[in-house]
């Protein structure tokens, strides 16, 4: 399944290190053009300016949650069908819910591999 | 492990450390609100986030404890469990075990062996955290969707599923699938779940929109009415509109206003090496337009008429102006908020009170004053001495307390402020102070002082033994029911940052400890003397003031030089005699002439003593330069600049040379 390497990607966690863990692991599959934002906030205006293609958002931040980020998106006129991949720690039934009913495209539970990311991206990305 | 992933741990440890480090404000915080949610949501987050990032890095001992403190977090937070003392005790000790595995990861590189009890802390948290609902199995075993799980698919469903996402939904854009198609098309999930969920987020959105007093539906039963009829299945899946491209009711919260657009990250993180460099270089360039600056100035007086050299001197000056801005932007990136050293200490308070059952408010004013990073880094081992001393042996024990009528909550306070160049820190208590007359005694009793001098010590002078080397050991120190422990240690790490350290206390009211810091250790303005043609620079930050006297006015007593300064006696100290550059030694004994000296009057706290030079040459800001591995034998020198003229000048350390003076 080919997806489209040129996609524009932004990242979005708190924490530094796993900001670069998730762009290490994007530049491994071959993506390059990729962002980050450290909270919510930086992230819903920078996806409202910046014509992304792609994010990918940790679900348990401070002050913004990725779930209220991406109701946030999704309400949005202009950017509302952004793909948007959710990080999370596990795969809790309840919390699977949450995100369907949110409109994640896809969520990927820590730690991942390339491969696995790659997989879970290509789902959101069918040909 | 290649350079990016180095890069990866190095910012892992870090992070990881910054975020521990800060949780100890939380868990003081928490303990005196138990029940604060957000609190709690921090420090679950922390746990959540180490445990995450560790993941990824194959760090097994730490994903292991976070993972144990994380399911401990999760049901306080969730309010299921009531946090108790012994809980944070053990959370704490967690975080301080988490701390201590990734400094190991920093020092070796890998994670090697856990801690010898970690097993131990593990069982523990785990039994903390079962021993509120053993019934409840985890829910994480009980419910995830893992991959091969999950309800059979439809066929019919499936179909009109795809049906569905071949006629492109989402108008304009890619095609994408939603998370509940990646379900059903992985059966993770059946059909008619996923209807249900769908069926309730509908009803959730009504409601929402209906009413805001109707609760939120926050869970979702699975079991509820399946559906059975195919036909009707197929229909609803084909009516059933795509949550992406499906219009959202209006939600309360407002979308971005414009001015969010404009945030952007504002801080870059530089590695402390980088900005070493810059200053070193700042420093190079300071010495540089001191040099030029005099240059200058001597070409101006001696080609006065020639229109070159004035302009050479607005150019100079104009340069002059530009580094030294330069040299402030520079110390200012490096200045830190003294909140880094401060916040350790509630934390350390609260776990030293309850050791030795008092209770005490640490409060602290001023934590966002900044300092040099380099001064940071000094000043925390002697705030810890400093705190410590007030706790144990400042505040007494409850009874105590109650008995000489104070509130059995003693208060430690700890404040920083500006003051000039200066940087105050004071550690005050209201605790039982000290008694200058048993320092007296003690002090006679060990024989730094002897009886005489016991007698005509002023009660400040006499607080200030505690600073004497070997003045009092840890036993001592308790049973005198003052301080002592390590004062001297102190006054020490204090004075090489060209800090003063000052006591003041009242037995039975409290003491309180003034340390006083210079902004910055790099760069100081000197006053350079000179002494038979030798040149030297004295830190202008101890100097009170220069005196011009006759050679013939200054006294013998005891054979130490004195003047009399304003009725007080001032004792001499000779640079040339203390450096043997006078190449007669006794020169300053035998001829006292009419000739004029020059006295510079420096302090440290309370002590003064006179300087005496040949010259006074003027005011210089200096860059200094640590003598590296020279071993001068001599310790009146704390290093090395160059000035405006080219020449390497020692620069004079005032704590050894009033030393010297106490010793004779």
């Amino acid at each position: 399944m080919a997806i489209d390497l040129s996609m524009k990607i932004l990242i979005v966690d708190d924490f530094s290190t796993m900001r670069r863990i998730i762009k290490n692991i994007l530049k491994q599959i071959g993506f390059a053009n990729i962002d980050e934002a450290e909270n919510g906030e930086i992230a819903l205006s920078k996806i409202i300016d910046g014509d992304y293609d792609f994010v990918i958002s940790d679900w348990n931040m401070p002050e913004m949650s990725g779930i209220e980020l991406l109701k946030k998106v999704r309400t949005s006129e202009t950017v509302k069908d952004l793909p948007f991949l959710m990080v999370t720690a596990e795969s809790k039934k309840e919390n699977v819910i949450e995100a369907v009913k949110a409109g994640v495209n896809n969520y990927i539970v820590k730690p991942f591999t390339a491969e696995v990311l790659q997989e879970k991206i290509s789902k959101i990305f069918p040909d | 492990m290649d350079d990016s992933m180095q890069e990866i741990v190095d910012d892992f440890i870090q992070e990881a450390l910054e975020l521990l480090e800060s949780l100890n404000e939380n868990f003081i915080e928490l303990e005196k609100q138990p029940d604060n949610k957000d609190i709690l949501n921090t420090i679950f987050r922390a746990a959540h986030t180490i445990k995450g990032s560790a993941g990824f890095l194959g760090f097994q001992n730490i994903i292991e404890l976070a993972h144990s403190a994380e399911n401990i977090l999760n049901k306080l937070r969730q309010g299921e469990m009531v946090l108790t003392a012994e809980m944070t005790d053990y959370l704490l000790k967690t975080m301080d075990t988490l701390k201590a595995m990734i400094i190991t990861i920093s020092e070796t590189g890998t994670e090697g062996n856990p801690p010898i009890d970690n097993t131990k802390l593990i069982k523990k948290l785990n039994e903390m955290s079962e021993g509120s609902d053993i019934e409840t199995p985890s829910p994480k075993e009980e419910s995830s969707l893992s991959e091969g799980e999950g309800g059979g698919i439809d066929p019919a469903c499936s179909e009109g599923q795809h049906a569905r996402l071949a006629d492109g939904s989402d108008s304009g854009k890619k095609k994408t699938k939603n998370l509940g198609d990646i379900l059903l098309e992985d059966n993770l999930i059946s059909k008619e779940e996923l209807e249900q969920i769908y069926r309730e987020k509908e009803e959730e959105e009504r409601g929402r929109k209906g009413s805001e007093e109707k609760p939120k539906a926050e869970s979702v039963d699975i079991e509820l009415p399946p559906v059975t009829k195919a036909e009707a299945t197929v229909e609803e899946c084909r009516n059933k509109p795509s949550p992406v491209s499906k219009p959202l009711p209006v939600v309360p919260q407002k979308l971005a206003p414009v001015h969010m657009s404009e945030i952007k990250e504002t801080t870059v993180r530089v590695g402390i090496e980088r900005l070493d460099n810059v200053m070193n270089l700042v420093g190079e360039l300071v010495l540089a337009r001191n040099r030029l600056f005099n240059i200058s100035s001597k070409l101006e007086s001696k080609y006065a008429d020639d229109d070159l050299s004035s302009v050479l001197a607005q150019v100079v000056a104009n340069l002059s102006l530009v580094t030294t801005d330069l040299q402030l932007a520079v110390m200012k990136t490096r200045m830190q908020p003294v909140k880094k050293v401060f916040s350790k200490f509630p934390r350390m308070v609260r776990d030293l009170s309850r050791e030795l059952d008092k209770d005490i408010d640490l409060q602290i004013f001023g934590e966002e004053t900044e300092l040099d990073k380099s001064v940071i880094e000094e000043i925390g081992d002697p705030l810890v001495h400093l705190i410590r001393n007030s706790v144990d042996h400042g505040i007494e024990d409850k009874e105590g307390r109650i008995k000489n009528g104070k509130p059995e909550r003693g208060t430690i306070k700890l404040v920083a402020e500006h003051e000039g160049n200066y940087i105050i820190i004071s550690v005050t208590d209201d605790g039982g102070g000290i008694d200058a007359n048993i320092i007296k005694r003690k002090a006679v009793e060990k024989g730094v002082i002897d009886e005489k001098t016991a007698i005509s010590l002023s009660d400040k002078d006499a607080l200030n033994l505690i600073f004497t080397p070997g003045f009092s050991t840890k036993d001592e120190a308790t049973e005198i029911s003052g301080r002592g422990v390590g004062m001297d240690v102190v006054k020490t790490n204090i004075q090489k940052l060209n800090g003063i350290i000052e006591i003041e206390s009242k037995p039975g009211r409290g003491s309180d400890i003034i340390l006083k810091l210079p902004l910055t250790v790099a760069i100081i303005q000197t006053l350079i003397v000179g002494v038979e043609g030798q040149v030297f620079a004295i830190p202008l930050n101890s100097i009170v003031e220069t005196l011009r006297i006759k050679e013939s006015t200054i006294q013998t007593i005891d054979k130490h030089e004195v003047i009399n300064l304003r009725e007080s006696v001032l004792s001499l100290l000779r640079l040339g005699n203390e450096f043997e550059i006078y190449e007669n030694a006794d020169k300053g004994f035998s001829s006292y002439t009419d000739k004029e000296i020059y006295v510079v009057v420096v302090a440290l706290a309370e002590k003064k003593v006179g300087i005496a030079v040949d010259n006074l040459y003027g005011q210089e800001e200096v860059v200094i330069k640590s003598l590296g591995d020279y071993e001068l034998g001599y310790k009146g020198i704390s290093g090395a600049t160059i000035t405006g003229d080219g020449k390497v000048v020692l620069i004079i350390d005032v704590a050894s040379m009033i030393e010297a003076v106490k010793i004779k």
